[in-house]
């Protein structure tokens, strides 16, 4: 499975938010607890801040923020909000554990 | 129902959908339609999103919500919802951001999981309590600002630098907002202002003056989509800012004008000639200056709570009765309700115990119309040394009207002295002339002596007279005052009459001094009569010489004194003597302790100018009761050159041979004179007038005289003009004027002057002969 050989390896992953808010802030902390417990710390973030850059919404058709992008392992996964639902992230990311 | 229609076709992209199962009865059917027409028509957006986060099916509201952010919403990747709560998302989008509320939860779409996402649009209740924060803030930074501007500082500057701290909280975006407060050329910014994007300004306009400027600014952002614009409601809140700072501005200058105001007129107040007293209803002192508390004799704050009418001032009206309480001028003021003005009053110094004579004027005033708070001000001029100068010019009238009455009597015994001593010189010289024809043992002879003696006795009363009247010519001579002293004594026993003696102590080795001796006997005289006045009853006068070194005088007492050796001449007396006040006074023209008949207040300052004009002074010792000494210093002179047989009787008279031009108008003194001189072997051109003498002169069939002796007062032409005329066409030639006139007039003649000589008349024999020789010699 996809998922079970991405979670050997390096998971990296793309936030995109509008300015630190505190909903942005809150999906951040919980990204990172999911890192931590799920994937060893084996990932890393790209916060994508649209209000730096603005393109990055059209041309990443991101439609609300925060949304959360996987981008390694292939096979592009997505979940919105501040990821306060664990269980709801692990199968959005479909990190093992999550069904 | 249409309604249901758009539902099933919008779940059409993979064929027709319904939220339940496929059979349904047809209560079930009416219950799809119905929730079908409920999410078709709902305003909150609705989304199946797979577990893909793929959307399987949008209601319009969603697709309006989310319309140009993707080509085709269903079938977009928007992403599973992972939301424990409802969460705020932002949409992003080139033509404004908008807010949803996003809600999740979990359904089954077509036989799988599936989240059903609800989103209501909240940008307006975004907006709306953004825009209540904003103005939160404004409202902050407003009422901030006031706090420090009401805490009045008086410094505006402090002030000025506070506000502008405060000014970027107020903004959106304060960690970019740079303010500055442009003011008199100052400025107070909380950063660069110059780096700001984006500015905002107002001016400050105070006292209708462009004073200077309140601007905000945002510094650049990072982010190029970063919002640097302004509020309508941030320009209406820097509006309001610069509006409280030129209320400030203004408070603060009108304060400063007030407060240099006050300065002004309280510096005024403490330094004013004028004495100025502010008293309350009462009439009691609520403050006064310095001028009135130097009149008053009390400390300012003394003052307070008196009032003017208090018994410690003894206040007398100008006639000096006492002024009642109820008619002085703050009393009169306070119940009239009038000014009251010029009041003359007398007002008991108890600082300096004297009477300061005031002129006073109360004015009332009544602050808002309230009685109960009525108040008077009295301004007090202290005119008492303008009433004790008018005091002094009111006598100063009589001392000159007695002094032209005196002048009168000297002018008149000048002029009787004149002729008078024309006549004694003929009798004197013509006695002379027949003593040297007779023989000396005749009885005629003793005749003749008598006669002679008379007519001195004469000459000597006629010198009194013109002494008395301050008429005789000066004529400063070299003297020993041993000798000239005694000459007077006699004069000066009678004088002083018979109960009071009289002792003459010279002085010995004395050196001479340069004086008329006629100045001396008038400056005896007068010492003589004042000693004699000073004493009660018996008494006696002492009159003595002696010499005063350098250490002997107390120099301090006498500055304008040239240091050196003097000769004294003091004149002493047991009589009543004077205190300190009255020896302050003494040496001042006209005044006396006579009465006014019996003094001229003159005999002092007579004494006082002569010594002066010989270059010496007078000193003065005296205590009440112990007498007094009169002390006149004159600087010693050369040696006195005795000249032999200078006069006495029966002396060899000094003669000559020279021929002298001899004027006189009296027909019988010219004649005696010209025998006089005749008779000493000297050639004599007699002339009866000026003009007579200048014909002669010309005459050249007779001799060029070598001295001229003329009178000095004739018709036509006095003895001056004459001898000038005389000298300018015979240079070298010298001149003997004699005259028994005026002292004012022989000086104006310029006579004792020193370039022409003089002799008095009446004179002797031996005395002409003496001066004729004395100048054909020099």
């Amino acid at each position: 499975m996809i998922a079970r050989s991405g979670v050997q390896g390096h998971w990296q992953f793309s936030l995109y938010v509008a300015g630190m808010t505190p909903v942005a802030m809150r999906a951040l902390a919980n990204l990172e607890k999911i890192g931590d417990r799920f994937l060893d710390g084996r990932y890393s973030v790209d916060v994508i801040d649209l209000l730096e850059h603005p393109d990055r919404a059209e041309s990443d058709q991101i439609i609300a923020v925060p949304t959360l992008v996987r981008t390694f392992p292939e096979g592009k996964r997505r979940v919105l909000g501040d990821l306060s639902d664990l269980k709801k992230v692990m199968e959005g990311l479909d990190l093992e554990g999550g069904s | 129902m249409s309604s249901a229609e758009p539902f099933k076709r919008r779940g059409g992209g993979r064929g027709q959908h319904t939220l339940v199962a496929k059979a349904t009865p047809p209560w079930l059917e009416q219950t799809n339609d119905f929730f079908s027409a409920v999410v078709e028509q709902s305003s909150d957006g609705l989304l199946v999103i797979d577990a893909e986060g793929i959307v399987q099916f949008a209601n319009p509201a969603a697709e309006a919500l989310l319309a140009g952010r993707t080509a085709n919403l269903v079938g977009s990747h928007l992403g599973c919802p992972a939301i424990a709560e409802p969460v705020e998302m932002l949409l992003p989008s080139p033509q404004g951001a908008r807010y949803v509320e996003l809600r999740a939860c979990d359904i089954q779409w077509e036989g799988r999981k599936a989240s059903l996402a609800g989103l209501r649009e909240v940008t307006e209740r975004k907006r709306t309590e953004r825009d209540l924060r904003e103005r939160v803030k404004e409202m902050r930074c407003l009422s901030e600002l006031g706090r420090v501007l009401e805490e009045k500082s008086p410094v505006l500057e402090e002030i000025l630098a506070a506000a502008v701290e405060l000014l970027p909280p107020g903004f959106q975006y304060p960690e970019r907002a740079v303010a500055r407060i442009h003011f008199a050329g100052q400025n107070f910014s909380t950063g660069e202002i110059e780096a700001c994007e984006s500015r905002l300004d107002e001016n400050l306009v105070a006292g209708g003056e462009p004073t200077g400027s309140v601007t905000v600014g945002y510094l650049p952002a990072g982010t190029s989509e970063a919002d640097s614009s302004f509020l309508g409601e941030e320009r209406e809140l820097l509006r309001m800012v610069s509006t409280r700072l030129e209320h400030v501005i203004e408070r603060t200058w009108g304060e400063d004008g007030l407060r240099q105001s006050e300065e002004k007129y309280r510096s005024l107040f403490e330094t004013m000639v004028q004495g100025v007293v502010h008293h309350d209803a009462s009439g009691a002192i609520v403050s006064a200056n310095p001028a009135a508390a130097r009149i008053l004799g009390l400390a300012v704050d003394e003052l307070r709570g008196l009032k003017l009418t208090d018994p410690r001032w003894h206040v007398v009206r100008e006639d000096r009765s006492p002024l009642p309480p109820l008619e002085h001028p703050v009393t009169v003021s306070l119940h009239t309700g009038e000014e009251v003005h010029a009041v003359v009053m007398g007002i008991h110094n108890p600082a300096e115990d004297v009477v300061r004579w005031v002129k006073v004027n109360a004015v009332p005033r009544v602050p808002d119309g309230d009685e109960a708070n009525k108040v008077v001000y009295t301004t007090m001029d202290d005119i008492t040394e303008l009433r004790l100068a008018e005091q002094r010019r009111r006598e100063a009238q009589a001392q000159f009207r007695q002094a032209q009455k005196m002048e009168s009597v000297g002018r008149l015994a000048g002029g009787v002295a004149h002729d008078f001593n024309n006549m004694l010189s003929v009798i004197l010289g013509s006695s002379e002339l027949a003593l040297e024809a007779v023989d000396p043992e005749s009885t005629v002879a003793e005749d003749l002596r008598e006669i002679r003696k008379a007519a001195k006795r004469s000459a000597a009363l006629t010198r009194q007279l013109l002494t008395f009247a301050r008429q005789q010519p000066v004529d400063p001579r070299t003297v020993d005052l041993n000798e000239v002293v005694p000459v007077a004594l006699k004069m000066l026993g009678r004088l002083i009459g018979e109960d009071i003696t009289l002792r003459w102590k010279p002085g010995r080795n004395l050196c001479p001094v340069t004086i008329d001796p006629a100045q001396v006997e008038q400056v005896l005289t007068n010492l003589a009569v004042n000693a004699r006045d000073s004493i009660d009853g018996v008494g006696g006068i002492v009159i003595e010489t002696s010499r005063a070194g350098l250490n002997e005088i107390d120099w301090s007492r006498h500055p304008e004194a040239s240091p050196g050796d003097y000769v004294v001449l003091s004149v002493s007396d047991d009589g009543q003597g004077m205190d300190k006040r009255l020896l302050g006074k003494i040496f001042e023209p006209f005044f006396t302790t006579k009465l006014e008949s019996e003094g001229t207040g003159l005999g002092l300052a007579m004494v006082h100018g002569i010594a002066e004009q010989n270059g010496g002074f007078v000193d003065v010792a005296s205590r009440p009761g112990e007498g007094a000494t009169f002390s006149v210093y004159l600087p010693r002179a050369a040696p006195v050159r005795k000249s032999e047989g200078q006069s006495g009787e029966g002396k060899n008279v000094e003669r000559g041979s020279e021929v002298i031009l001899l004027v006189e108008d009296e027909p019988a003194l010219l004649g005696l004179a010209r025998r006089l001189l005749e008779h000493l072997g000297y050639r004599v051109i007699a002339a009866g007038s000026p003009g007579k003498a200048l014909e002669l002169l010309e005459n050249e069939s007779l001799p060029t005289p070598d001295l001229v002796v003329t009178d000095v007062v004739m018709p036509g032409m006095n003895g001056r003009d004459l001898a000038e005329q005389v000298v300018a066409a015979h240079p070298g030639m010298k001149c003997l004027f004699m005259s028994g006139y005026s002292a004012d007039t022989i000086a104006h003649r310029n006579v004792s002057s020193g370039d022409f000589a003089f002799i008095q008349k009446p004179f002797t024999r031996e005395g002409l002969a003496t001066k004729v020789r004395e100048i054909l010699d020099s």
